[in-house]
């Protein structure tokens, strides 16, 4: 007898650490998480695979530990996907009803997304998702338009590509450990999926996750999301600035930023300074706590302000009144909410974890493996409406009489 | 209904990227996931084709020659028989009926000759007989007839027998009783035999309703039970009626159209009633009669003379009451 149990590995090869988690998947319907496993990060920049055997090494400890935690081996791998290299772009296609009253049939469907999709692509990429938006029949938006009568019938796709070489070096490194990839899904999507309502997406919401290298973010519209992108800026780029501008070590810079570091300017006072190491040690040194400030909110408006920039006018605050929802390791740092509030034009919040997570998994940087199995289970957005059996009986008669 | 054939093909997805690495890009833990997974798959590959040359060796020799299977097994000697039962009959019983030669081979053993055997006595009702490879034992599990009454049966050229009778009618000789139980049975009357293929007798029709007299008086009137010494059949054809002869009532009638709880019961009171009036013994009592009982005593010891008018002794009637 075929198992109904299947133990799901999410994985997320990120810039500052590998995350694992195994979850268990009852008949496609019940997640149960039973395996954690992390590993620091080597021989990956900006979400990147450069050191194939250093990326390798990390994430197969990863999904040891993973593995040992869960007490099995896992069956198939999600895999998370982010990087520069993804892009993504609109493409919509028309299709007149066939039938003689109108009436919408799921062929007429069937070819009206294929149209959509049929966008030949440069070559060396491979599409990722093709995230399907309502469709529109005779102008009006529709989620379903199956037996529904009109004449024009639309189908419209965000479709999101990348390079065909790095996609391929991220799976690599899953198949290294004798595992398959079985969805790879944008990273933006996962984490997406995991701090925002079903209700949020369909009013309107953006949601950010900042991670260590890079920063994906996803604008939901309709419940769907309507553009994705990845910005090569993440939480490094914080402590860069700071080892750049007060001199200092990257792992000192680190510290600084962890500690001090703030998204807003909260400190007024030009002569406030706080200390290096603060353990008297040598070399231990003052810097104007302002300073500090100063860099890191630089560097979260220059973000935000990219990001922005990037979604041009497909972002627009009265079409987003949930406002702007951050999530990833580095939206930790305070006061980022508030200057995503203030760029956005729109209210900032920290993304609310799931209520059915344990207390370990509750930190925003669980978010996108644990939205990668979330997103696996439920959400097919980007396939096809069910389409029509065509293996039946009558079907095959058919075809065998058609064929003689 | 087909797609339009001027739909361009879709665009290359990452799942075309062949999921296959070299094995000299795969970690130590995954070249020992991938050992792992090739002995898995070829254990499985194994099993598959075992299974499958297995049938088709099978189904090749049911085809040619049967024998081939069982003869394997011909040479397993017959340790000894295991005997279960719910009645009387015991392992000394089993082996003297069976009489199975030793050193007889567990596979050559007819078990259905033997079940026959088994079951022709009659006292067995139904046998279980199985073949335990695991001791070389046969394993053979009986359920026995309970007898209800007793009857003795002339055969031809024999001398006469008694034979116990069972609740379904089956007449059977009997083994391992203990003749104080065979002696609480009361004796049948009044039943034709007749003679079956088997050198035996048909089961008495009459039976199931007669064991139901039996095993109800014995449940509710266990004193009366206790002395019922013949039961006769002989009108039960003909007026539905079983007679009881007992050491206290050479006849009582009952009717087998109607529930014997009822007339045990009324006979019950009938019997306590006239000890308590101080009445002659019974002599018949009628239970067949509906709601007439009629009752007829023995004629008490003859009182002095009297003088009274001479009567004729023929025409002097008995004592009479119903209830």
């Amino acid at each position: 007898m075929i198992s109904k149990t299947r133990l799901i590995g999410a994985v997320e090869i990120g810039t500052s650490k590998v995350t694992v988690l195994v979850g268990e998947l009852t008949r496609g319907r019940t997640l149960n998480i039973v395996g954690f496993g992390s590993c620091p990060s080597r021989g990956v920049i900006k979400g990147g695979v450069v050191d194939y055997k250093e990326a390798s090494a990390c994430t197969h400890a990863a999904l040891r530990a993973a593995e040992e935690g869960a007490g099995a081996p896992v069956d198939a791998v999600y895999l998370a996907q982010t990087g520069a290299h993804l892009e993504g772009f609109y493409s919509e296609a028309a299709f007149n009803v066939n039938a003689a009253d109108n009436c919408v049939s799921a062929l007429d469907i069937d070819t009206a997304c294929r149209l959509a999709m049929a966008k030949e692509l440069p070559a060396g990429r491979a599409v990722v998702h093709h995230i399907r938006r309502p469709f529109r029949l005779d102008g009006r938006q529709v989620p379903d338009p199956e037996h529904l009568v009109g004449q024009r019938l639309e189908a419209s796709y965000w479709t999101v590509h990348g390079s065909e070489a790095k996609i391929g070096d991220h799976i690599h490194v899953i198949t290294g450990f004798n595992l398959r990839v079985d969805e790879l899904i944008l990273s933006s999507l996962a984490s997406g999926t995991m701090v925002t309502s079903p209700e949020e997406r369909q009013h309107g919401v953006l949601v950010l996750d900042i991670g260590c290298g890079t920063t994906d973010y996803a604008l939901y519209h309709d419940g769907v999301a309507y553009q994705t992108g990845v910005v090569p800026v993440g939480g490094d780029h914080f402590t860069n600035d700071l080892s750049l501008g007060l001199r200092v070590t990257r792992p000192q810079a680190e510290k600084l930023k962890i500690r001090y570091g703030s998204a807003v300017l909260h400190s007024h006072d030009r002569h406030e300074k706080v200390w290096l190491n603060g353990d008297y040690s040598i070399g231990d040194r003052q810097f104007p706590r302002q300073s500090i400030e100063q860099v890191t909110a630089a560097r979260a408006r220059e973000l935000f302000e990219v990001v922005r920039a990037r979604l041009g006018e497909a972002f627009a605050p009265e079409e987003t009144p949930v406002g702007v929802v951050l999530t990833g390791g580095s939206s930790r740092m305070p006061g980022m909410d508030e200057a995503a509030g203030k760029v956005f034009g729109v209210t900032g919040r920290l993304g609310e974890p799931a209520p059915w997570l344990t207390d370990e998994l509750r930190d925003p940087g669980f978010s996108t493996p644990v939205g990668l199995l979330y997103f696996g289970l439920n959400s097919q957005a980007e396939r096809l409406p069910a389409a029509r059996r065509t293996n039946g009986l009558l079907h095959n008669l058919k075809r065998i009489l058609v064929a003689s | 209904m087909s797609l339009p054939a001027n739909i361009p093909p879709p665009s290359r997805s990452w799942r075309n990227i062949r999921q296959e690495v070299n094995p000299s890009a795969m970690s130590k833990e995954g070249h020992r996931r991938r050992r792992f997974a090739n002995l898995k798959f070829a254990a499985i590959c194994a099993l598959a084709l075992g299974g499958t040359v297995a049938a088709i060796e099978l189904y090749l020799t049911l085809e040619s020659n049967p024998s081939r299977i069982t003869d394997s097994g011909r040479s397993i000697p017959l340790k000894r028989t295991v005997f279960s039962t719910d009645g009387v009959l015991d392992q000394t019983w089993l082996d003297r009926t069976l009489a199975l030669p030793k050193n007889a081979s567990l596979m050559k053993l007819d078990l259905d000759a033997l079940e026959q055997r088994l079951l022709a006595l009659g006292q067995i009702r139904t046998v279980v007989l199985r073949r335990r490879f695991a001791d070389n034992t046969l394993a053979v599990a009986v359920q026995e007839r309970e007898p209800v009454a007793r009857m003795m049966v002339q055969s031809r050229g024999e001398p006469p027998g008694v034979r116990l009778v069972a609740a379904d009618g089956v007449i059977f000789e009997g083994a391992g009783y203990e003749p104080a139980v065979l002696n609480r049975l009361p004796w049948l009357d009044g039943v034709r035999l007749r003679r079956s293929a088997n050198h035996g007798f048909e089961p008495i029709a009459e039976m199931r309703r007669t064991a139901e007299l039996l095993r109800t008086a014995a449940a509710l009137v266990p004193e009366l039970f206790a002395g019922w010494q013949v039961v006769s059949l002989a009108r039960f054809a003909s007026d539905h009626e079983i007679t009881v002869r007992s050491s206290t009532i050479p006849e009582t009638v009952f009717d087998v159209r109607r529930e014997f709880p009822q007339q045990l019961a009324r006979l019950d009171y009938i019997v306590d009633f006239l000890k308590t009036k101080g009445a002659p013994p019974m002599q018949r009592i009628d239970l067949a009669l509906g709601d007439q009982v009629p009752v007829e005593l023995q004629e008490t010891a003859p009182l002095k003379p009297a003088r009274v008018a001479p009567v004729k002794k023929a025409s002097q009637p008995k004592q009479r009451r119903d209830f």
